[in-house]
């Protein structure tokens, strides 16, 4: 590999209580390729990305961004370096419609403050939110949900709170993606929508995306390459034709070998 | 539930898209909520203007509840307490300085804005209950304050201070028809605000921490930073409408209220009309006080009818009935007559295919 | 013997003291001897030969005296009703000035019958009332109050009216919230006709309108006995049916000083420390004020800080009545009323510490409200000590209260409405007719406003409240000072009744 490395995991350990949910583990994740994350549940894989996201802290080891340390970064800080993400439970603004969940994604890109927002014509308030009304259509238009735009996301049916939510991330216009599952619970259309969406955000914006799916075909067919995680282990980390064959992950997954190799 | 909107109506820009006002209908309800407001001293006799010049600063005082708990999810029992802090500044401020309306009723927001600071600072730690008594505290250390603390400025044991009559230039309010036009105003400009807030950055970072502040914070929102905003701005309505309030009843203190059951009663007003709209601190002020004044009538008119309980009618149907119906409305109403609202506003569109 | 012979003496001790006191009465000389006619006024008649209206107690007390021995005089129960063809005693102007002192010093000043000098048919009168007839105090503020007022009105349109105007009521409900007592009193304000005169029932309402009704020329009769907002500033509008809150605080330790050895709770020392209960608003800490703590300071009285109980039946008064006895409290002063007094005795009692404390408390604090609250434990408040400046229900005695209960009988009332607030109401109603006939004679029915109406007040100085108490407006007064302390006695029948213990006397001066 020589692209170069965006993110790193080294040597990170989390435990909750005697629970060790990570354990040394340490990976790469490099410029503009699809990064996947698998393993059984439990495995720790939403554990690694809420250390990346600051939600938790790891008892050891380090995360860096583009060559910065970000273990001890808190959350509200991640999404200004450039880190976007999406949840595995679906972490919309149920109360707001889908353009203002979009738009408040957009909330680091303002400049105005709260005397602006209170005043509204007078400061620039009105002029920003046009401008950032645009930015936002772009994506409504993108993903294709311009007929729930102004719905409340809280009545939306779940495949297209997920790709709300994936709007959501796209408005930070970050640099890494860290997508959590995000096409659990839908049926195989929804899922071929949002594949081909991560794909096309992978191909036009050069996007580095690190990604969690328990959907094993899917994930041979879209990622570059793919860390498998086993009680909170790497065991393996590979091209999706080297993990296929993995004896460590075909022990790890045993009984589900069906599925790895479907 | 989608936007329903005739065919054909489109909006052609963001701007236009972004506008409060959107029809014809919206501009003649509006005017015409003002206009039966501001006539009212040509219509109504004192009791209705007294009356409408309550609400209005009720509804300032729940604005600002509403955007603290409806809008940010920040459960606050301290909104009267609050009010007690802007009545006492505007009257300080007018009595020792001179100050005009246009002057201290801004400052003594300002102030008020500060101690809500003050007060919201355990919100980073504790939510939901803890929260509550949190705010509790600002119900019980404020009013103590004023009644054992500079007993000169702050009226001690009377409970009170007189509070002068506001000026403005040559304009001094000294009747409720007068101070009926203040408060309009004030309501106007607070409406106007809150409308801003809701539909800015502001707004949606508050629904975001309300719905959800793991999302919220990830998504770059310093969860304290803008929960702190929120007290500062409830505060700062509550300190308007503390304000307002001291000058047109002129005597502030907790003599005259602000206490716990008044704060509750916001919350309550609050919930009545609709967590988190901007339609709902209007819709919940006029029903609870309306609906507290035919308690009232109600109950003279029961206690006639029955001559022998008359005594045991009067003293409790008051509160009796006001609580059956607030417990009715919660459920029946559980999401607010804002809820409502839109849902007659639906099924207006929908005819005559609605139920 | 010497049994018989000391019994002998103390017969002869008493039965001297009956004839004494028979020959005091009889020792009244009439000066002329009248005979009522057909329009006649008790006050006509002292003015005719006094050239003082004011004066005839003086008559009425004489006449008595003389009908107690001599049944051709009349006996005056009702110094408002005398009949044609009665006779009556008019003693001479020294003996009449004995009398008045005597009565002044002693009793309560008696209703002025003054006659009108212009008739005003078919014009009206409209009292503005506000009180919280629904709310926490309506026990004592409820229905009791709105009965007086009616029944007083009543007895005086039958009458003929105040010089032949009708009088009307409003009533207006506040809830004791001070919020609604503005509210209202706007409304009364900008009314028609404009009022000249209102009733406020809370410190609430004194305190929040003092200033409004200063401006407005309104007079407030007000039954929130707030000091500070009475005589800040002074000569205003407010005028109070009793002592205020500071005066009377200051009176019964004063008292209690005065009877330490009598009354002290065994075992207690010769130190008084006197701990007041009160609620959280103007009128729980309306008698602690600087001025009667300075004045508790200088008669060597210790009081200590005000513990606060809530506004509200199911406050629990357990922890502040521990704290006072812990900090050595041996009299506690409840500055509450209704369910508040009646909790802290109950819990005093229950606690077991009522005979470490000699318990009192404010003037309303002693009512039938409280007994109420204690219901079927009324007798739990035997012993209970009050201030207590008006004649109560129990006066059975005093031809007021006989009025005032007739009116209530004829009524049909419940015995709850059987308190306070029917007196207070009722007898109030009877002080304005008075100040009013005294004004619409001076300034014309035309010009009556809460100005001339005040001023009138003034000019009387201490009106009568029919009998039953006294409004004190003399020299810059608004409120009365004098009171007696009484205490809640068990009768004969184990109910509990309003005992006087003390004469009336003069309470320290505590104004602000």
């Amino acid at each position: 590999m020589t692209r170069p490395v965006h993110l790193s995991v080294k040597n990170v350990s989390l435990s909750f209580g005697g629970t060790k949910a990570l354990h040394n583990v340490s990976f790469d994740v490099y410029q503009g390729e699809i990064l996947a994350i698998i393993g059984p549940n439990g495995a720790g894989k939403t554990s690694m990305l809420n250390c990346m996201t600051g939600f938790y802290r790891p008892d050891e080891g380090s995360i860096t961004f583009d060559g910065h340390e970000i273990t001890t970064t808190p959350p509200s800080k991640i999404a200004g370096l450039g880190i976007a993400r999406t949840f595995q439970n679906i972490a919309l603004y149920t109360g707001l419609s889908t353009l203002d969940n979009i738009m408040a994604a957009r909330h680091i890109h303002f400049k105005y403050g709260m005397w602006q927002s209170m005043l509204y014509w007078v400061g620039g308030a009105l002029k920003e939110e046009i401008r950032h009304r645009q930015r936002v259509e772009e994506i409504i238009s993108f993903l294709e949900i311009e007929h729930i735009r102004k719905a409340t996301v809280g009545a939306l049916p779940h495949g297209l709170r997920k790709r709300v939510e994936l709007g959501r991330a796209l408005a930070l216009e970050s640099r890494v993606l860290l997508l959590d599952e995000p096409m659990t619970g839908m049926n195989l259309e929804e899922k071929e929508d949002m594949a081909r969406f991560v794909l096309d955000i992978h191909e036009r914006q050069n996007m580095t995306i690190l990604l969690i799916e328990h959907d094993m075909g899917l994930v041979m067919d879209i990622a570059d390459r793919i860390v498998v995680l086993d009680f909170g282990v790497k065991i393996a980390e590979g091209t999706p034709d080297e993990i296929k064959n993995n004896p460590e992950v075909i022990r790890a997954y045993l009984g589900q070998e069906h599925e790895i190799l479907n | 539930m989608a936007v329903l909107r005739p065919s054909g109506d489109f909006d052609v820009s963001y701007r236009q898209d972004m506008a409060l006002i959107r029809y014809p209908w919206h501009w003649v309800l509006i005017l015409a909520t003002i206009l039966v407001a501001a006539t009212a001293p040509l219509w109504g006799n004192a009791y209705v203007v007294t009356t409408i010049n309550q609400i209005a600063y009720t509804v300032i005082a729940v604005q600002g509840l509403n955007i603290l708990t409806g809008y940010t999810g920040q459960i606050s029992l301290g909104q009267a307490a609050f009010m007690l802090v802007g009545g006492y500044a505007s009257a300080l401020l007018a009595t020792y300085w001179g100050a005009p309306i246009w002057l201290s009723l801004p400052l003594a927001a300002l102030i008020t804005g500060l101690v809500g600071l003050i007060f919201g600072l355990p919100s980073l730690r504790v939510k939901g209950f803890y929260l509550a008594m949190a705010t509790l505290a600002a119900q019980f250390i404020i009013p103590w304050l004023t009644r054992h603390t500079f007993k000169d400025y702050l009226g001690g044991s009377d409970g009170q201070i007189s509070v002068p009559m506001p000026t403005l230039g040559p304009i001094v309010f000294d009747s409720a028809e007068k101070f009926l036009y203040l408060s309009l105003v004030a309501l106007l400009i607070t409406t106007v605000i809150a409308f801003n807030i809701s539909r800015t950055r502001l707004g949606r970072a508050f629904v975001a921490i309300r719905d959800n502040d793991l999302a919220a914070e990830l998504l770059g929102v310093n969860l304290l930073g803008y929960k702190l905003r929120a007290f500062f701005i409830a505060a700062l309505f509550a300190g308007i409408a503390g304000a307002l309030r001291a000058h047109s009843e002129r005597s502030i203190g907790t003599e005259l209220g602000y206490n716990l059951n008044e704060s509750i009663l916001f919350l309550g007003m609050l919930i009545i009309g609709g967590l988190g709209t901007n339609l709902g601190p209007f819709l919940g002020g006029v029903t609870v006080i309306i609906l507290d004044d035919v308690a009232l009538q109600f109950g003279q008119f029961v206690a006639a009818l029955f001559p022998a309980y008359s005594s045991n009618v009067l003293t409790s149907f008051r509160p009796i009935f006001f609580g059956l119906v607030l417990m009715l409305f919660l459920i029946f109403e559980p999401r607010g007559l804002a809820y409502r609202w839109t849902l007659i506003k639906a099924a207006w569109r929908l005819r005559p295919f609605s139920r | 013997m010497k049994k018989a012979i000391s019994m002998l003496v103390l017969m002869s001790l008493l039965l001297g003291m009956v004839s004494a006191s028979f020959a005091q009465q009889n020792d009244v000389t009439c000066e002329s001897e009248v005979v009522v006619q057909v329009n006649d006024w008790l006050s006509k008649i002292a003015d005719k030969f006094y050239g003082d209206p004011l004066a005839f107690p003086a008559i009425a007390a004489a006449t008595n005296a003389k009908a107690a021995a001599d049944d051709s005089f009349a006996t005056i129960e009702n110094v408002n009703i005398i009949e044609p063809g009665w006779k009556l005693c008019v003693p001479g102007a020294a003996d009449a000035q004995t009398l008045l002192d005597s009565s002044a010093a002693g009793v309560l000043t008696q209703s002025a019958d003054i006659s009108c000098d212009s008739s005003n048919v078919g014009k009206k009168i409209v009292l503005y009332q506000q009180a919280g007839i629904t709310g926490p105090l309506a026990a004592i503020t409820g229905p009791g109050l709105i009965n007086g007022t009616q029944d007083a009105i009543k007895a005086i349109n039958d009458a003929g009216g105040i010089c032949g105007a009708t009088v009307e009521v409003v009533f207006n409900d506040t809830a004791y919230v001070a919020e609604q007592e503005l509210a209202v009193y706007e409304v009364s304000r900008n009314s028609d006709p404009r009022p000249f005169v209102i009733l406020t029932y809370g410190s609430g309402a004194t305190v929040v309108l003092k200033d409004r009704v200063n401006e407005d020329k309104i007079v407030n009769i007000a039954s929130g006995l707030n000091g500070p907002a009475v005589y800040n500033p002074p000569n205003g509008y407010t005028i109070l049916t009793a002592p205020i809150y500071s005066d009377q605080f200051s009176g019964f330790i004063k008292w209690a000083k005065d009877n330490w050895a009598s009354i002290k709770p065994e075992g207690a020392g010769d130190e008084i420390v006197v701990g007041v209960i009160g609620w959280d608003n103007a009128f729980g800490t309306g008698a602690t004020t600087d001025e009667a703590l300075a004045y508790a300071e200088s008669i060597g009285v210790t009081v200590l800080p005000l513990e606060v109980v809530a506004l509200s039946p199911t406050a629990d008064p357990t922890g502040p009545i521990q704290n006072l006895v812990a900090q050595g409290a041996n009299v506690i002063y409840n500055q509450s009323l209704a369910f508040t007094p009646a909790t802290v005795i109950a819990t005093t009692r229950a606690l077991g510490l009522w005979d470490q404390v000699v318990m009192g408390g404010v003037n309303w604090s002693m009512d039938n409200s409280m007994l109420g609250s204690l219901g079927e434990n009324a007798a739990l408040a035997e012993g209970y000590y009050g201030v207590f400046p008006y004649l109560y229900w129990d006066d059975t005695d005093q031809p007021a209260v006989r009025a005032a209960q007739a009116a209530f009988d004829a009524g049909g009332y419940p015995p709850a409405d059987h308190g306070v607030g029917y007196l207070l109401s009722y007898a109030s109603v009877d002080a304005i007719r008075q100040a009013a006939i005294h004004a619409i004679n001076r300034d014309g029915f035309d010009n009556l406003s809460g100005e001339t109406f005040l001023s009138a007040m003034e000019d009387l100085g201490i009106v009568s409240a029919g009998g039953l108490f006294e409004f004190n407006v003399k020299d810059g007064n608004r409120a009365p000072s004098r009171t007696q302390i009484r205490q809640v006695q068990l009768n004969d029948a184990g109910v509990p009744t309003f005992v006087a213990v003390t004469d009336w006397f003069d309470l320290p001066d505590t104004r602000p």
